[in-house]
Formats: C-alpha cells, structure tokens, sequence
C-alpha cells in the first residue's frame, strides 16, 4: 500500500463544511413562546457565544439541537427529573381538549449555502387536569399526565445547483437523510459539554478513543462492509454445501441401477418361466397321455384280458380233456359200429349164403364154438375163457329155444342198428366239438392278440418315466412360481423406481443448473476473501495512520492549550490507552482542567480524520479548568478549528471573569477579551430567566443579544 | 453514514487494479446508504450483486484468487 497519508492533513480544507444557521425554538422546555438564535457562518469570526448562568437553559439549547436531530433527548442532558419537554405554564394555561405546539426548527449551510431545514415538532392536547409526570417513549422526554401527544418531522433539502427544495416528513426517511448529514455517532464530538469532556477522560478513556478515531473516520463502514461480505460469502457457501451434485448423481445411479435391474430381473425371470412354462407344457402333455391312471387302466384291461384269455385257454384244455375222452369213447363205438356194420353185412351174406337160417340154431352156435380158431362171425375171438365164448356158452347152457335165439339175434342186429344211430349222432356231435374247439382257438387267439397289444403298450408306457416327469413338472413348477415371485417383485418395484429415477432424473437437472452457478460462486467465494482481505489490509492501515496523525495533533493542540512545559508528548497506544508525556517521557497525571484540555485537544484533533468539517457546539468548555486554561483554550481552539463552527455556551463568571495578580505579573485577561483581540468572536448571547406572565409557576429562558456585544 | 474521503483515498490507494477498488467503492457506497435500523438484509443482498457482477470479471476473479 502506499503511504497515502502525508496527504490527508490537508485535507480538512478540502472537506465540506457543516454550520448551523440558525435555530429556532418554540415552547421547548424552558423555552417558553419563540426563540431564534442566529449561530456565526462568518468563516474569519467562528465563535458565537451564548453566556447564561447556572441553570438558565445552555444544556437545554444544546439538547433542543440534539431533540431537532434525532428526535430523543441528548444522553446525560437532563439532570432536573421534574423537567418536561413543555413548560408547565402552557400546560397549566391549556383547557382540556385545546392544544398547542412545540419545535425546534435548525437550517443548517453546507459550504456557505443553506442546503437543510430539519424542524421537528409536537402537538400537544390537553386531554384531562392531571398532575405528575410520567415518561413519554414518543418523544423520549417528560410530559404532564394528560397531555396527548402527536409528533412531526420535516425535512428539507436542497440539492446543489437546484432550486427546488425535496422535501419528507416520513420519519424513517427523515432519520436517513440525517444519518448521512450528521450521524448520531459522531454528535457526542460535535455536541458535548464540559461535564462529558471531564468524563471523557476520567472513564473509559480507552473506549472513547478507539470509538472516536473509528467512528469519525468511519471505519464502521469497513468493518460493516467485511461482515457483509463475509456474509454474503457465507450466503454463497451455504448454496454450494446445498449443492448436493455427488449425492444426487449417486442417487441417479442408485435408481438408474435399480431399474434396469428390475427391468433385466423381468426380462429374465420372462425368459426363464417362458422356457419352464415350454417344458412344462410338453411334460403336461406328456403326462396327459401316460398318467398313471391311464397305465393303470391298460394294465388292468390287459390283466382282464389276460384272465379272459386264462379261462379260454382253460376252455380249450378242457375241452381236449373231453374230446379226447369223448373221442375215445366214439373210437370204441366207431369200432363197435365197424363190427356191427360188418356183422350186419356179414349176417346178409350169410343169409345170402344160407349160412345163418332165419332161425340160428344151436348147432349153428356149437359150429362157432368148435371152429378152428373159435372166431365169431364178427371177426372177435372166442377164445377160451373170453367173454364172447362165456356169452355164447351162456347161450347155449341155457338153452335157448331157435326162436328166442332168433330173437335174440334180431335184438342184437337191432342194437347194432341203434348203435350206428347213436355213431351218426357221435359224428355230429364231433363236427359241433370241433367247431366249438375251432371257435375256443380263434377265440383265445384273439385274446392272445389283444394282451400281446396291450403288453406293447405297457411296454411302451413307462412308468418310472411317468414319475421321474411328474417329479421334474414339480419341481418346474416350484422353479415356476420363484421365477414367478421374482418377477412380481420386481414388476410391484419397477414403477415406485421409475417414478424415483424421474425424481432424481429432475432434481440431477436442478442440481446441474445449480451447477452452473457454481462457479460463479466459487468466484464469489474468491472474491467475498480478496476484497475482504483488501478492506482489512485498507481498516489497518486506516486506524494505525489515523491513531498516529491524531496522536500527533493531539500532542500539537494539548501543548498550546496547557500552558505549562511539564508535558512532552500525547501518546495513544495500539490498544487506544491515551496518554500525556511528560519531559521525563513517563505518563504524568493530570489535572482535571489539563484533562478537559486533553479531550478538547482529542476532539479537535479527530476532526482531522472527520468526513466534514462538522460544526461545535461546546456547553460549559470553560468549566472547571483554571483561567490560564481558559484563556489557552479561548486563544488556540479557534485556530486549531479554523473555519470550523464553534458555539460555545459559557457561564458568565468563566467568560468574562478575569485574574488580577498585582503589579508584578500581569494580570490573566478574560476570556471574551482574548476572543476579541483573536478577532474570531462574532456574536454574543445571554440567556435570562423570566416569568413573562405574573402567574406564571416558572421562570422561562430567553435568549437576547448581548447589550455590550461584539457586533 | 456518508463516506469519509480518507477511506476513499484509502481504497484508491490499494495496490489492485481499478476494477477491483471499483467494487470496493460499490460496497462501500452500499454501506453507508445504511442506517440504523434499516434493512441489513437488503444490504447484503446488494453486496452479494456486486459479488455476482464481479464475478463474472476475469480480471477481479484473478487478481482475488492470486490474494483472497
């Protein structure tokens, strides 16, 4: 940075110059009726002095300036607690429901051309007879129970090279337009008195110099500015922390993640039951044509079957077993049927041939019986001891007669003939054993045909294929409904993710936008740092140059106002501890006028450092301080203040007393002497107290010219 | 609060270039367009434009990322 500072001494000159023009009062406190009260804009002869004694109204005029500026009372103005803002004779005089009004009205010049008009006023009505006094927020003073109040402001302004004056009367605005003339922060240097300038220095020096060098200079602006930057800093950083890009980007991914997931879930668990579904379809139809029922009934139709064919083939054996028997018989009678057939032919040839007479006769017999071999005509041999020649010779024995023989022969022949009957039925009865076996054969041949078809098929119905496929179609069908579950779940899930990856899909798109801005915030964050960095390097160097150039000044102005040579040096540290030097260079302690001397030469001092040259109006400087002091300060303030406004509201014995000190040392000239041989005295004041009725309770203040004054 | 001339000169003083002290000027002028009781809140908004402005300055950008 460089050094700027050797410049700033001259700048005071250069600074706008505030003067008060005139001020006009009207019932304030003490002030009864109206007062108007012409202040110096002379710039050669900047002192006026209002002189009045103790108690006559100098802090109530120095508060009607400070009540018309801010609109509250001046902090340690009043002392007298039964004091209000309006006289009580106005009260007293007032009927209920009348009113009346109070102001305070100052024009103020801005480099010789009046450039404001503040005037700020109350109304009063009497609302009912009420005694005491109570404290009113409205207009931070006291007034009288049953007074109503309505206050006003109204302020004026002239822009330079303007004729028309802006006006307000909104008190926001009002107190705005006076923060930038004539802010409250500085008025305790512009307006004070002795009484604080004694304090000033006795309490909390320290503070009052740091605030004092800081305020005036108005390094609040800087340090208002760095907070505001790092506010706005911390603005532009909560918005980046808010800038959740990774958390959103991630959440896309997560829900982008899901769905496909879902969506690939689905498509496979499809495919997958599709197949089982295929599989299951084909083991369905499969099952549908070799279900165990199904084997079942083959099974127990080919059992039926084969039982059917056991009892025929049961048939047949049987009905070898009695053909074969009846065969055997039908041999016998077959044979038996030959030989009759043949005795018969045989018994017509012998016939034929006479051989048997119609009549067998025994010899006929005997002749058979004594044949060589014994045969009988049917060929059989009657042997001895056979049957035929027992039956022959049984014939004989007993004697037959030729005509039973003969019958009985024709009994014979007869038989023979039933005989060959009962053969004919035989070979029928054979044709009919033959077809019924023929028939039992195809029969059993069929049945045959029907198991050994039915056995193919059982042969081809495998049933452990069966159950093995059944058991496969189970566990498809469990494969089915996992699948099944599976790709519910993820239908149930897909929409609420789609719906979430829309949401994220649409904040990801904020988030971008936010990104954008990203980067000028993050230029915003540099920025907020290098400007704040810049202001704080601009604050230090500000304070430490200020600190210095009014410790200096301070130094210069406290040495001429206090006339002794005890003193070296102000000094003000880096921690604002002001002190005075003495030769030695330790801190010597002072008196309470060297203390008033002191702050005076401080406040002057800081005005170096002030945005204007403000105008001063000092209640009591001169309080307190012994008259060298007086006449030191009467001699060297204006000239340390030149061009500045001072109003100095004196008592009488401090401004025109003086010290007679004999022949040898000269006497200590008077205060208002010494201001009118330095020539900067322009106008005197004095302010009496008056009844201006007979029955009046109180005094009032009035201010009049000084009779003897200087102009 | 009206500006001090001091701070002023201060700011013009600094070793930045012009469009870094403009801003300064800008902000302070925000300032002491504040009084008390008024809308801090509005003032910062305010500084917070002139951050914005700034921001899209290359010049201001470098020069306070080389010092911020």
């Amino acid at each position: 940075m460089k050094r700027w500072w050797s410049s700033v001494e001259n700048m005071v000159d250069d600074k706008a110059r505030l003067q008060l023009g005139k001020v006009s009062m009207k019932n304030y406190k003490s002030y009864y009726g109206e007062v108007d009260v012409e202040l110096s804009r002379d710039p050669s002869k900047t002192i006026t002095v209002i002189e009045g004694g103790m108690g006559k109204g100098k802090t109530t005029f120095l508060g009607a300036i400070y009540w018309c500026l801010y609109g509250k009372e001046k902090p340690g103005a009043t002392t007298n607690t039964d004091e209000t803002i309006i006289s009580n004779d106005i009260v007293r005089r007032l009927n209920v429901g009348d009113s009346d009004t109070l102001h305070v009205e100052l024009s103020l010049y801005e480099d010789r051309e009046l450039r404001y008009k503040i005037k700020r006023s109350l109304l009063f009505t009497k609302k009912s007879e009420s005694e005491g006094l109570r404290h009113h927020i409205a207009v931070s003073g006291r007034l009288p129970h049953g007074i109503s109040v309505e206050e006003s402001v109204e302020y004026k302004e002239l822009p330079r090279g303007e004729n028309d004056w802006l006006t307000s009367s909104d008190p926001s605005r009002v107190k705005y337009m006076i923060e930038r003339i004539f802010p409250v922060s500085l008025s305790s240097y512009f307006l004070f008195d002795a009484e604080l300038l004694d304090s000033f220095f006795r309490h909390d020096r320290k503070n009052r110099v740091k605030s004092g060098i800081e305020e005036i200079s108005g390094l609040p602006l800087i340090e208002n500015a760095i907070q505001h930057i790092s506010k706005a800093k911390n603005n532009v950083m909560d918005g980046i922390k808010d800038l959740k890009t990774d958390q959103a980007k991630n959440d896309l991914h997560h829900y982008r993640k899901e769905v496909e997931e879902c969506t690939k879930l689905i498509e496979v668990s499809s495919a997958e039951m599709g197949k089982l579904e295929t599989e299951i379809e084909g083991i369905d139809s499969f099952l549908r044509d070799h279900s165990e029922p199904a084997i079942n009934a083959i099974q127990g139709q080919r059992d039926e079957i084969g039982k059917a064919k056991q009892e025929i083939s049961q048939k047949i054996k049987k009905h070898r077993i009695d053909m074969n028997d009846w065969l055997l018989h039908s041999n016998i009678i077959g044979n038996l049927s030959g030989a009759m057939s043949a005795s018969i032919d045989m018994c017509d040839v012998w016939e034929k041939e006479g051989k048997i007479p119609i009549a067998v006769s025994r010899l006929a017999l005997k002749n058979i019986l004594a044949g060589d071999p014994p045969q009988c005509i049917c060929g059989a041999s009657l042997g001895s001891g056979s049957e035929g020649r027992k039956h022959v010779e049984k014939i004989l024995s007993e004697g037959l007669s030729d005509s039973a023989v003969i019958q009985s022969i024709a009994t014979g022949r007869g038989h023979w003939a039933d005989m060959l009957s009962e053969y004919d039925e035989q070979s029928k009865d054979l044709d009919r054993r033959r077809t019924e076996r023929h028939n039992l054969r195809i029969a059993h041949g069929a049945k045959e045909s029907e198991y050994k078809d039915l056995s193919r098929k059982l042969e081809v119905h495998d049933l452990e294929e069966v159950r093995r496929k059944s058991a496969r179609r189970r566990d498809l069908m469990d494969k089915l409904l996992d699948h099944g579950g599976v790709k519910k779940g993820a239908e149930n899930k897909l929409p609420e993710s789609r719906r979430k990856l829309a949401e994220k899909e649409h904040e990801l798109k904020k988030v971008v936008a936010k990104e954008k801005k990203y980067r000028v915030q993050n230029n915003m964050m540099l920025i907020a740092g290098g400007l704040n960095r810049l202001l704080s390097q601009c604050k230090a160097d500000l304070i430490e140059n200020m600190r210095d150039t009014v410790a200096r000044t301070t130094t210069d102005y406290f040495l001429k106002l206090v006339p002794s040579d005890d003193f070296s040096k102000v000094e003000i540290s880096h921690t604002y501890e002001t002190s005075a030097l003495g030769n030695d260079k330790k801190t010597k302690s002072l008196s309470a006028g060297q203390n008033c001397c002191l702050a005076l030469s401080y406040i002057a001092a800081i005005r170096e450092i002030a945005d204007r040259n403000y105008f001063m109006v000092i209640d009591s400087p001169l309080h307190n301080i012994s008259q060298p002091e007086r006449v030191g300060i009467a001699k060297n303030l204006p000239a340390f203040l030149q061009g500045t406004q001072i109003t100095m509201l004196v008592q009488d014995q401090e401004y025109v007393g003086k010290v007679i000190r004999g022949t040898e040392t000269p006497d200590i000239e008077s205060v208002r002497k010494t201001l009118i041989d330095v020539g900067c005295l322009w106008r005197e004041y004095v302010i009496e107290q008056t009844k201006k009725s007979p029955d009046d309770v109180t005094t009032h203040s009035v201010i009049r010219e000084r009779e003897d004054g200087t102009q | 609060m009206s500006i001090n001339p001091l701070i002023v000169k201060g700011i013009d003083s600094l070793d930045a270039p012009e469009s870094v002290k403009r801003a300064l000027h800008d902000i302070i002028e925000v300032e002491s367009s504040i009084t008390v009781g008024s809308d801090r809140h509005a003032a910062s908004m305010s500084i917070k434009r002139i951050l914005e402005r700034c921001a899209e300055n290359e010049e201001v950008v470098e020069f306070c990322g080389k010092h911020g």
